[in-house]
């Protein structure tokens, strides 16, 4: 994957390298330039202020429906809570467009796949959140986020809060 | 007797026929323009932003604002504090327009044609004419998401003039642009992988001085894909920037 090749290397400046690794601000240089206006992220296709972009929440489930379409991927998940029953989630992911040139396809998920997810949660509570990865069945993970290799025990990279932090397509 | 004129149909049809092709025979001969453009240089592909190759892009300077402009600028964002202003109407599939529609994280292809240069950008699926005929821009231009665009080679690089912008093309957020907002950029080839863009803006309502930022573009190894925003859309803005999702 060149994308992630190029994040990779390393540079001299300290601030660019954490920004660099940021995954907000990889994808979002308007972003960026916004953010050293002092003004608020430009999302490209929207910021991410709806999701809580520093935390995670793990989710182990079935999926219900994958739809590989623009602006943005989106996952129907099924994940059995207390009550016996299922909850259903609504997951938003990167565009099929950047997806297809990371690894990605349209038979990547189906319906019935047992997986593990990562998401970022909707700060409102309700069921629902973005796609960071998901573990298949066969234990491959799979990214929807640019992912960065961290040394064990490091921090994720979070966004400066002085900005919305949208990785958003 | 009547019914013998419908023979003359046949006759009078192929007359307009052969009218018609000598009316196209007569068309401009456009085969030196075309064969012009091979003399251009070379940005065949896709190109995206890539910083990993636009050094020092986060140490170059910000606007620059008039006191007017700033003023907006800290009540936006102090009306963020309130959860406002959080979410573009890009979110609403709005095409960003004019400068920001240039960084988004999608590829752009450029197609160079006989007086015009047309970007195809696949974020919104939007386009930039760029008419490289010789023409100026109109005294007074109807306002669009692009604007109005002329270009001309300067050696190697294209030097793109744009004027005429909707209020919705902000300079970046929180900073909308008068009507005197004036794009110019300057691209070319830095070597068989990138492109540099060097934008400046100014606006003499707006900017305290002309703003310029340079930015690389990488070639990317695939098609442009289709984007259409509308397809499956759960994003959402409200008229003071509060963020919605739609989870069902």
């Amino acid at each position: 994957m060149p994308r992630v090749a190029r994040v990779s290397a390393s540079t001299d400046e300290t601030a660019e390298r954490t920004v660099k690794k940021s995954v907000q601000h990889l994808l979002q240089l308007a972003s960026v330039i916004a953010g050293l206006a002092g003004a608020v992220t430009a999302g490209a296709h929207h910021s991410t202020a709806m999701f809580d972009m520093n935390k995670e929440v793990t989710l182990n489930g079935t999926i219900k429906d994958f739809q590989w379409t623009n602006p943005h991927t989106w996952i129907v998940f099924l994940v059995p809570n207390a009550n016996g029953s299922m909850d259903e989630y609504g997951i938003e992911g990167m565009s099929p467009n950047y997806l297809s040139r990371n690894g990605w396809n349209k038979h990547t998920l189906s319906p019935g796949d047992k997986v593990v997810m990562v998401i970022h949660p909707l700060k409102d509570g309700r069921k629902g959140g973005f796609n960071v990865s998901v573990k298949m069945p066969d234990g491959r993970v799979m990214y929807n986020l640019p992912h960065f290799e961290r040394p064990p025990g490091a921090a994720p990279a979070a966004a400066p809060a002085a900005e919305a932090s949208p990785p958003a397509k | 007797m009547k019914s013998r004129l419908w023979l003359l149909a046949p006759i009078v049809l192929l007359a307009a026929v052969a009218a018609g092709w000598a009316a196209s025979a007569a068309a401009p001969d456009r085969s030196a323009e075309w064969a012009a453009l091979g003399k251009l240089p070379d940005w065949h592909g896709i190109w995206e932003l890539d910083w990993q190759h636009s050094p020092g892009l986060m140490r170059q300077a910000p606007p620059a604002l008039l006191p007017a402009a700033q003023k907006k600028l800290d009540i936006f964002r102090a009306a963020q504090a309130k959860g406002e202003n959080l979410q573009e109407q890009v979110a609403n599939c709005l095409p960003p327009g004019m400068p920001q529609i240039m960084t988004q994280p999608y590829p752009i292809e450029f197609l160079f044609n006989p007086g015009k240069i047309v970007m195809v950008i696949e974020a919104y699926s939007q386009v930039r004419h760029v008419f490289t005929d010789g023409r100026k821009h109109p005294d007074d231009p109807d306002p669009t998401f692009q604007g109005h665009s002329i270009g001309h080679w300067e050696g190697d690089a294209l030097v793109i003039d744009s004027v005429g912008f909707v209020k919705e093309s902000l300079i970046a957020p929180g900073i909308p642009h008068s009507d005197q907002m004036h794009i110019v950029e300057r691209i070319r080839k830095t070597d068989p992988e990138h492109l540099s863009i060097e934008t400046t803006i100014s606006d003499p309502q707006v900017l305290a001085k002309p703003w310029t930022t340079v930015r690389a573009y990488a070639r990317v190894n695939d098609d442009l894909r289709e984007y259409i925003c509308e397809e499956n859309n759960h994003d959402s803005a409200d008229a003071q920037g509060r963020p919605g999702e739609r989870i069902n």
